[in-house]
């Protein structure tokens, strides 16, 4: 059992005690909180990494952080634990402190979460839910827990089935009062930038109505689906160039293993000269961008682009307030090629 | 088909979640040898290519006296950007596609040859590069130079443009000074003016480039609650402090002839106290905000002569020893005259004459050889009008500290009780810290402005009329300190400055912070 009473008292105790030590060390001791961020992960995920993630997320985003880690079966188990996480500032003069509420839980207490939870929300400050956890985006009682939220954030990368991923996500979008976003979107932010830049030129901008192959290419093993990554790659740029006549093509490069993931992207534009862009990946942390005018190199540009990982994301996501059309364009325009391309490999 | 596919805007370009970026041009840097290209010019456009901010037609030409290849100019500059980069280590990869942009030509800024071989490779890299003939010229040469750049960049044909009427742009940066005194800055505003039209000419004052003075402006005006108190009703003064813990360090030849005054006061610390006592524009653009910081400049009490003694103290250091190492004085500074008169140290008081801020000081200081490196503004309120606890309670007025530089961030100090029986009051503190509240690395000033020239804002540029107005406030100090012998020096290195600075404050009730 949760009692919100109880976890209440503990955190002031854990504060008192924080304060102490600090005044015994000779540190100031400083609370921060911008947000409320509820964090529902399942048990299988490595709780090393998710705890890292927190950690550091607090470094930009400093939280009361409530992280429900959610175990299969029908065990009783609800049970909560609180600690503050604390990191040095001010040249380590000072130790600014964020609050973490870990809570287990099983598929049969998860019901009894939201009640557990809700009072522990922080007044007044934005509430996020981040669900990586499947059995809580799958349960009947997620929109229960994800009612105090004001931004919803789930993840389709990875996913099986990826068109069935994106139609949950917009299903949900459709239902809920508040903005739900895709951590897959979130991953394509910097390489839409890439493309959006060589746009700012005019002399390419003009071209823009004859731009009429769009190819994407992703790395997967044999037998993996185009990912959710690469399908709202092409929804974009599609909604984007809006000239009813881009052909559509996904290429693979077979790996051996691992997640299927967007490793470069062409666009080609017909007429005298003959225009290509090419935005991809150089090396592991930087990306290019190439443009071929009538066959001949005419700019190549490179710059940093780090491999995506959970504190970008959700740095990035904590970062932004309201809803995001853009990303709404581009997920119903991906449905549309999922509903149109059987099997969208070249 | 929809707005999206016409050629009238970006239809990628996605401002919730895209940084602004800079359209393409070609930056110009006139003294591409020098510290200041090196320290700061190179590593900030180095870091905005590597945060994806400039365009894919991006390029920069180094101009000096020198004669250099481009290659070796791209080695002396990756060294430079290796050395005073900010992200860390420079990316090899990143660097090699940027350096591909760097372009290196040699000449005298005074030659008129030299201008029309300019004008015939400006061209050439602009197609290389697809800058579409937009420029960007940066003055980082001696300022005796300005007026002639300026006036033989016009003679080649190389200035005006843009102002929307399809041709290329060009602008110019200026560094300070902008001017020794408020002749030479009437006369050089006049003749850059006759090449470049104001709205193209962009004086540089990286203080208003710096995060945390932008942030006194989000403070201000994004807030409800303090506004209100931002008066004479309720402030009773506002102190400023600029100190540096270091020397002159080998710049002695070029602190002879500015000193303190001219070197900070006049145009960095002014900016910043304009920001601090500027009314609400009526939008953040360079037209509102430029105005309102005009007119509180404009609003400074021009002091008397016979009041400079009362309302301003110089200073320079002396010797001393430290820690157990000795440092030198100013005057055994290398490059320093052993009876030089320049000050080191200024503390200054001025006064806003309008509604809002009538009667409420606004002490400056600004110093080298102080015992920290530190910039803050500190607001003191009014204290409580009674105090219900008793006079032994320890009830101190409120202050909230701005802190620019280090540890940038806001502090609120107010008092609270103290646990246990009866009332006991302390002063406890209320923090924001930059660092820890949003994590990210601060963009260097010089990345934001050189970013904001290249898009045309000039919002945190200063114009003509703020710099003639601050000289303005500067000038019976100046003149004054040139007929009055001073009895320096007056401070031992490493103190908080001399005693009169303590007794200007102390004439008023007032006394400075020790940061």
């Amino acid at each position: 059992m949760i009692d919100p009473e109880t976890i209440r008292k503990r955190l002031e105790e854990v504060w008192t005690q924080l304060g102490e030590q600090a005044g015994q060390a000779g540190h100031e001791l400083m609370r921060a909180c911008a947000l409320t961020l509820i964090a529902v992960h399942d048990e299988e995920a490595d709780p090393e990494g998710v705890a890292r993630t927190l950690a550091e997320l607090m470094k930009e985003h400093p939280s009361r952080t409530i992280a429900v880690r959610l175990a299969a079966g029908d065990s009783p188990t609800l049970e909560a634990e609180v600690e503050a996480r604390c990191w040095l500032g001010f040249g380590g003069r000072q130790q600014i402190c964020s609050e973490l509420i870990a809570v287990s839980a099983t598929e049969s207490t998860l019901r009894d979460v939201p009640g557990a939870i809700l009072p522990l929300v922080v007044a007044d400050l934005p509430v996020v839910l981040w669900c990586s956890s499947r059995r809580a985006w799958g349960a009947g009682c997620f929109h229960t827990l994800a009612a105090p939220a004001d931004r919803i954030l789930v993840d389709t990368f990875g996913s099986p089935d990826p068109g069935q991923a994106l139609a949950a996500v917009a299903g949900e979008a459709r239902r809920s009062r508040v903005p739900v976003m895709d951590l897959a979107w979130t991953r394509l932010t910097r390489w839409r930038a890439l493309l959006a830049q060589v746009f700012e030129k005019e002399l390419y901008r003009r071209r823009l109505p004859s731009f009429s192959d769009l190819l994407l290419q992703f790395e997967a093993p044999p037998e993996a689906p185009v990912p959710t990554t690469a399908l709202l790659m092409a929804g974009w740029v599609t909604s984007r160039l809006n000239n009813g006549r881009c052909r559509l093509g996904f290429e693979r490069r077979p790996v051996d293993a691992g997640p299927a993931r967007l490793t470069a992207l062409r666009l080609r534009a017909e007429g005298d000269p003959a225009l290509q862009v090419d935005v991809s990946r150089a090396s592991p942390a930087l990306g290019q961008v190439r443009i071929e005018v009538a066959g001949r190199d005419a700019v190549l540009n490179r710059c940093s682009l780090p491999p995506s990982t959970d504190v970008s994301l959700l740095a990035e996501e904590l970062r932004i307030r309201g809803p995001d059309p853009v990303f709404h364009q581009s997920l119903e325009r991906a449905l549309d090629i999922v509903r149109t391309h059987e099997r969208p490999v070249a | 088909m929809n707005a999206a596919a016409g050629t009238e805007g970006n239809p990628f370009l996605d401002p919730l979640r895209f940084e602004r970026r800079a359209p393409e041009c070609l930056v110009v840097i006139f003294g591409a040898n020098g510290d200041l290209t090196r320290r700061k010019l190179l590593p900030a456009l180095y870091e905005l290519a590597r945060e994806r901010r400039l365009s894919t037609g991006f390029a920069v030409l180094g101009i000096s006296r020198t004669p250099l290849s481009d290659a070796v100019f791209r080695d002396k500059m990756r060294e430079s950007v290796a050395q005073f980069s900010e992200s860390g280590p420079l990316d090899a990869e990143i660097w090699e596609g940027f350096a591909q942009g760097l372009f290196y030509e040699a000449g005298n800024f005074d030659d008129p040859a030299f201008y029309q071989r300019l004008a015939s490779r400006l061209p050439q890299i602009a197609a290389a590069r697809q800058t579409a003939g937009n420029a960007v010229y940066y003055l980082s040469t001696q300022p005796s130079y300005y007026a002639a750049i300026a006036a033989q960049l016009g003679a080649a044909g190389l200035a005006g443009g843009g102002a929307g009427d399809g041709r290329p742009w060009r602008r110019l940066i200026v560094e300070k000074p902008f001017g020794h005194d408020l002749a030479t800055a009437r006369d050089l505003n006049r003749r850059l003016q006759s090449v470049f039209e104001e709205s193209d000419i962009y004086r540089i004052d990286h203080y208003l480039g710096k995060e945390t003075v932008q942030n006194i402006l989000a403070f201000r005006f994004a807030n409800g609650i303090f506004e209100p108190l931002w008066n004479r009703s309720y402030i009773r003064y506002v102190q400023m402090t600029a100190a540096e813990s270091i020397g002159v360090e080998g710049r002695g030849a070029y602190y002879e002839e500015s000193g303190a005054l001219r070197d900070m006061i006049q145009n960095h610390l002014l900016q910043v106290m304009a920001t601090v006592a500027l009314e609400p524009p009526a939008r953040f653009d360079a037209a509102s905000t430029r105005d309102e910081r005009a007119k509180v400049l404009r609003s400074i009490r021009p002091l008397d002569r016979d009041q400079v003694g009362t309302h301003a103290v110089a200073g320079q250091y002396g010797p001393a020893r430290l820690g157990g190492r000795d440092l030198a004085g100013y005057r055994q500074e290398p490059g320093v005259d052993p009876e030089s008169r320049t000050e080191t140290y200024v503390a200054a008081t001025f006064f806003v004459d309008n509604w809002r801020w009538a009667g409420v000081p606004f002490y400056l200081r600004t110093g080298k050889r102080l015992p920290k490196r530190v910039t803050e503004i500190a607001i003191q309120f009014a204290a409580a009008p009674h105090l219900v606890f008793g006079n032994h309670s320890g009830g101190e007025p409120n202050l909230l500290i701005l802190r620019i530089q280090p540890e940038e961030g806001i502090s609120l100090k107010f008092q609270s009780k103290t646990p246990g029986a009866g009332i006991e009051l302390r002063g406890v503190s209320m923090d924001f810290n930059y660092g820890s509240s949003f994590g990210a690395r601060l963009p260097s000033a010089y990345e934001t402005l050189l970013l904001d020239a290249i898009q045309g804002d000039a919002t945190l540029y200063t114009r003509q009329d703020m710099v003639e107005a601050s000289w303005q406030a500067v000038e019976p100090v100046i003149e004054v300190w040139n007929n009055t012998p001073p009895d320096f020096p007056n401070y031992a290195a490493g103190s908080w400055g001399p005693q009169p600075a303590e007794e200007m404050l102390e004439r008023r009730g007032h006394r400075w912070r020790r940061p």
